[in-house]
């Protein structure tokens, strides 16, 4: 990485993101929306839950996103008997200095993978939660800020297996996208197979981007225009999912925010500086998927959201 | 943006072979926005619409109907299989033209009242199957309006006005369910509850905002039903099926003609007296005057157009006849008439007719005189007419009435009497049958039971071979009191006779008084025993009955019968009596003309002009957009359908989204962009 990347020009972002975006799909064979929607997540700053069946690549995309995006990576395994302090950090009294020093927990990291999040006790799950939305840690009376940029990459095997604690519809929230892998095609598969697998090529990923130039993404991506008409749009979806029978609740404020900045990032991708219908129809599945919760089965319901944007007129 | 069709719609778009072409090109298949509950609660209120038409068509047409309403049920619950679009489409074509020639053959046409209303109703019954989108359930609760209004086209009674009322509380539901369905979602949770949980109680908040939904209604209803100009004759006739039957009189008098009506508790017509009533036995309602007899039956004969002359003895009592429909000309006026409604004529025979058939319920103003002579001077050819009697009949008879002869005609009059008062003569409703040949003998000597028209008949048959002119008269006698108005039923009808004395005139004889006094004072039901009259408007029944007929003739009077005349009174009394008919219109279509300049105005102004030159490019490439279509599909579905152009459109379509997507665009730039779609023409 030199300096003249560091310092690239918006323009340049834009192809870097490109480069970026083609080296994530050639470790993860056969996704490539999956992949622009969990990178388009990141730049809208955003936390990625990733929700599928053990086994589909979900960690590999987490490692491969750190290595592209040059970002410092820790993983953390989720499992029943996690504490909170085992993920903020903890202070120990050193006899030395006689006083109590704080030991940085994983948390104290760019991009924190959160392995099988939903097998964690609701207690540590919160405690992550909370981190991600102040991204700050309070401890012993000290607030400590957490590095930037910071994001945490979940995954979350479905909660019909056994031995998970589901997270509630407010900490679902926290995240402004899910992203479902599923099954690679035969294609990708039998590639995968040949190739043998991908975790170590994805270690072994060169950065494209550094941290400073995410941030300068990241800005770049909240600054593409968003006209009148597109926020009736926004508008137009969330209130019809707030009217819709078959949800238990609508899409909130919070939800309505995530949605336009998600639609920016995305027309960023897209190397367009204003963001079309298009954009935000793109970007709405996984952003209202696991904030619609079916009314009768009390699970996400992408069906409603794929209906919304079928039926809610384009203003 | 104007809604565009959202499914393939058979009834409110013409069909075209795009519409069966599967493939890319038609427009993409739009979502089910239509929930279940919404769905059912239209099928039953539609169903309830339905109901009266349902027993008026023939019953297959009934069952297509309500299996296509279940149908569309089932699929709604996913308890059916729904069929694709183009199969379904060609199922609904072939069922349209199936059930179109079916009741073809059942009403003869189909542009009649009775074809149809039941050809909307199984047009509407397929429109369900196909119905997916809320715009289709808007257009059938529209039409569901529309059917609810079609039956007053039969009937215009109160039942049918609780129907509608009914019917229209119905469909502003369904409206109100698919407009707002999380305000009323808790109602439908039956699944959870169970159904008998709070009862019908939990209905009540979308039974309230329907309710209310009317009630906004109701003002401009009622101010359109008392301001819209009424014109005093029919601006169309309904063509009604020649195979129907009215009950009431006929113009010919045979044994068990009247009987016949003797046990309907049909209305016939009803009677207010300004004043006081008269008398029962005064309540002579003249219908036809019979003066032909073949030997078997009495006719209308040919009635000279002379006015008759009356002469009065007792000050006219004014009064409000409202005729139930009957299909004759005949207004049923109490004897005798002594002034006319407008555009009615008196035959010299003393009945009033009016021109035209009665075909719906009428209201006629007249007065009567109850002691009264006429046809004092009648001339000796029409007074020749009632004497003759077809030769050979009824031999015995004739030879009884040879006898008196030679007594004064009063004395005769009086003999003819005496022969029911004293041969142990009996009025009955199930007289034995009569000999064809010969009847009236038959019945003198040996039956002697018998109804009115047997006493009228054979009477006016011994007065004519007496030497004396007589007729039988047809009509109604007597009345039910209920209130301050009298209902006078089929149950009434009534055959009389009148005989013509010199000196005084046309004298009414009722032999059937002779025989039971009580048919004339109490009317048909007094008759002990007779038979056929049992339930009805008996016992505790009748108490609500007349109450309920109250009700009939408030509505008659103040619904029914605001004609044109009422109107124009009503407005002499606002001030606005020089108002003629015409006027009113120009000023009532004017009214509405200005009431709509602002919903016009306000539609225009609410699409902006880069809207505008959207749509517009839309209609230049002739090929619909789906509101909730994005700018790149669209722009692949038109490039698909004219490749040639593909690069134009693109570029038409991307420049639309970066002026309504970009930082607000300048009026020149829409300016030019809207020259640009201007600009754009399809090839050929």
């Amino acid at each position: 990485m030199t300096a003249t990347q560091l310092n690239t020009a918006p323009a340049d972002l834009s192809a870097l993101a490109v480069t970026a975006l083609t080296q994530l799909s050639s470790v993860i064979l056969g996704k490539s929306g999956q992949v622009r929607l969990s990178l388009a997540c990141l730049l809208a700053g955003g936390h990625l839950l990733l929700e599928d069946v053990p086994g589909v690549g979900k960690t590999t995309l987490a490692q491969a996103l750190a290595a592209t995006l040059g970002l410092q990576f820790a993983r953390m395994q989720f499992t029943s008997d996690l504490l909170p302090a085992d993920l903020l950090g903890v202070s120990i009294y050193e006899p030395q200095g006689r006083e109590f020093r704080f030991h940085e927990g994983p948390i104290f990291t760019q991009l924190l993978l959160a392995d099988e999040v939903n097998r964690a006790t609701p207690k540590t799950q919160s405690a992550l939660l909370e981190a991600m939305e102040e991204r700050q840690v309070s401890e012993g009376g000290t607030t400590r800020p957490l590095p930037t940029p910071f994001f945490v990459i979940a995954t979350q095997n479905p909660a019909s297996q056994l031995g998970t604690f589901a997270l509630p519809e407010s900490q679902l929230d926290r995240f402004l996208m899910t992203v479902s892998l599923g099954y690679p095609d035969p294609r990708a598969e039998r590639e995968l197979l040949l190739a043998g697998g991908r975790r170590e090529a994805a270690r072994g990923l060169s950065p494209v981007l550094s941290p400073q130039a995410l941030l300068g993404a990241q800005q770049a991506a909240a600054a593409v225009h968003v006209s009148g008409a597109l926020a009736d749009y926004v508008l137009a979806l969330v209130s019809a999912s707030r009217t819709h029978p078959e949800v238990q609740a609508g899409l909130s404020p919070r939800a309505a925010l995530g949605l336009l900045s998600a639609a920016r990032a995305w027309a960023w991708l897209s190397g367009r500086n204003l963001a079309l219908p298009e954009d935000v129809r793109a970007v709405f599945p996984s952003v209202a998927a696991h904030r619609l919760l079916g009314r009768s089965s009390g699970a996400p319901s992408p069906e409603v959201a794929a209906s919304l944007i079928a039926s809610v007129p384009i203003p | 943006m104007t809604p565009e069709p959202r499914a393939l719609s058979l009834l409110t778009r013409p069909i075209t072979l795009r519409s069966f072409r599967s493939g890319g090109r038609a427009p993409p298949p739009l979502p089910a926005a239509l929930s279940t509950v919404p769905l059912l609660g239209l099928l039953a209120a539609l169903a309830l619409c339905m109901a009266p038409d349902l027993t008026r068509m023939p019953p297959w047409g009934a069952l297509l109907v309500l299996a296509l309403l279940a149908y569309r049920a089932a699929v709604a619950l996913r308890r059916a299989p729904a069929l694709p679009g183009a199969a379904q489409s060609l199922v609904l074509l072939l069922l349209v033209v199936l059930t179109g020639w079916g009741l073809t053959r059942a009403f003869e046409t189909l542009l009649g009242r009775d074809g149809g209303t039941a050809i909307l109703v199984v047009l509407l019954a397929l429109k369900t199957v196909e119905t997916r989108s809320g715009r289709d359930l808007q257009m059938l609760v529209l039409l569901g309006f529309f059917l609810t209004v079609t039956h007053f086209f039969f009937v215009q009674d109160t039942l049918t006005a609780v129907h509608a009322l009914l019917s229209m509380l119905a469909l502003c539901a369904v409206l109100a369910v698919s407009e707002q369905p999380t305000a009323f979602a808790e109602i439908f949770k039956a699944q959870n509850q169970g159904f008998g949980g709070r009862g019908f109680g939990r209905f009540r908040p979308l039974l309230r905002s329907s309710a209310t939904l009317l009630l906004q209604a109701l003002p401009l209803a009622a101010a359109l039903f008392v301001l819209f100009p009424r014109p005093d004759s029919p601006l169309w006739q309904m063509p009604v099926s020649g195979n129907q039957s009215s009950s009431g009189l006929s113009d010919s008098v045979n044994p068990g003609g009247i009987s016949s009506l003797a046990l309907s508790d049909e209305v016939a017509f009803r009677a207010q007296f300004d004043g006081a009533v008269p008398p029962p036995s005064a309540l002579y309602w003249r219908g036809p005057v019979m003066e032909v007899f073949d030997g078997a039956a009495w006719r209308i004969g040919p009635s000279p157009r002379a006015l008759p002359q009356v002469v009065s003895s007792s000050p006219p009592q004014s009064y409000t006849l409202t005729v139930e429909p009957h299909e004759r000309a005949w207004v049923l006026a109490l004897d005798a008439p002594g002034s006319l409604p407008a555009g009615t004529t008196i035959t010299q025979n003393l009945q009033v007719i009016k021109p035209t058939r009665i075909g719906a319920r009428t209201r006629f103003r007249l007065s009567a005189v109850t002691t009264f002579q006429y046809g004092l001077n009648a001339d000796g050819a029409w007074l020749g007419r009632n004497l003759e009697l077809p030769v050979g009949s009824n031999p015995r008879l004739r030879e009884l009435a040879a006898g008196w002869l030679k007594l004064p005609p009063a004395e005769r009059v009086r003999a003819g009497l005496n022969v029911f008062r004293q041969g142990g003569y009996a009025y009955t409703l199930n007289p034995p049958l009569l000999s064809t040949v010969n009847g009236l003998d038959d019945f003198v000597f040996r039956s002697k039971r018998g109804f009115c028209e047997h006493y009228a008949s054979a009477y006016a048959f011994m007065m004519r071979a007496a030497g004396i002119p007589a007729r039988v008269v047809t009509g109604y006698q007597g009345a039910e009191a209920n209130g301050n108005y009298l209902i006078v039923r089929q149950a009434n009808a009534h055959a009389w006779t009148e005989v013509w004395l010199p000196g005084q005139g046309w004298i009414r004889v009722d032999p059937t008084a002779t025989v039971s006094p009580d048919r004339i004072e109490q009317g048909v039901r007094a008759i002990p025993n007779a038979p056929g009259l049992s339930g009805g408007t008996f016992g505790l029944f009748k108490g609500l009955s007349l109450r309920l007929d109250a009700l009939q003739n408030l509505w008659n009077t103040w619904v029914i019968g605001y004609d044109g005349d009422q109107q124009r009174q009503l407005f002499a009394k606002l001030g606005l009596g020089e108002f003629g008919s015409f006027k009113l219109t120009l000023v009532g279509a004017l009214v509405l003309l200005l009431a709509g300049v602002p919903m016009l105005l306000r539609r225009k102004a609410r699409a902006e002009p880069l809207v505008r030159a959207y749509e517009l490019l839309s209609r230049r490439l002739k090929l619909p957009r789906a509101p909730q279509e994005p700018g790149s599909a669209y722009a692949v579905r038109a490039a698909a359908q004219h490749p040639g152009q593909a690069a134009a459109i693109e570029a038409l379509v991307g420049e639309y989204q970066t002026l309504r997507y970009g930082p607000e665009p300048s009026a020149e730039q829409v300016q030019a962009f809207m020259g640009r779609v201007r600009g754009f023409k399809l090839e050929r």
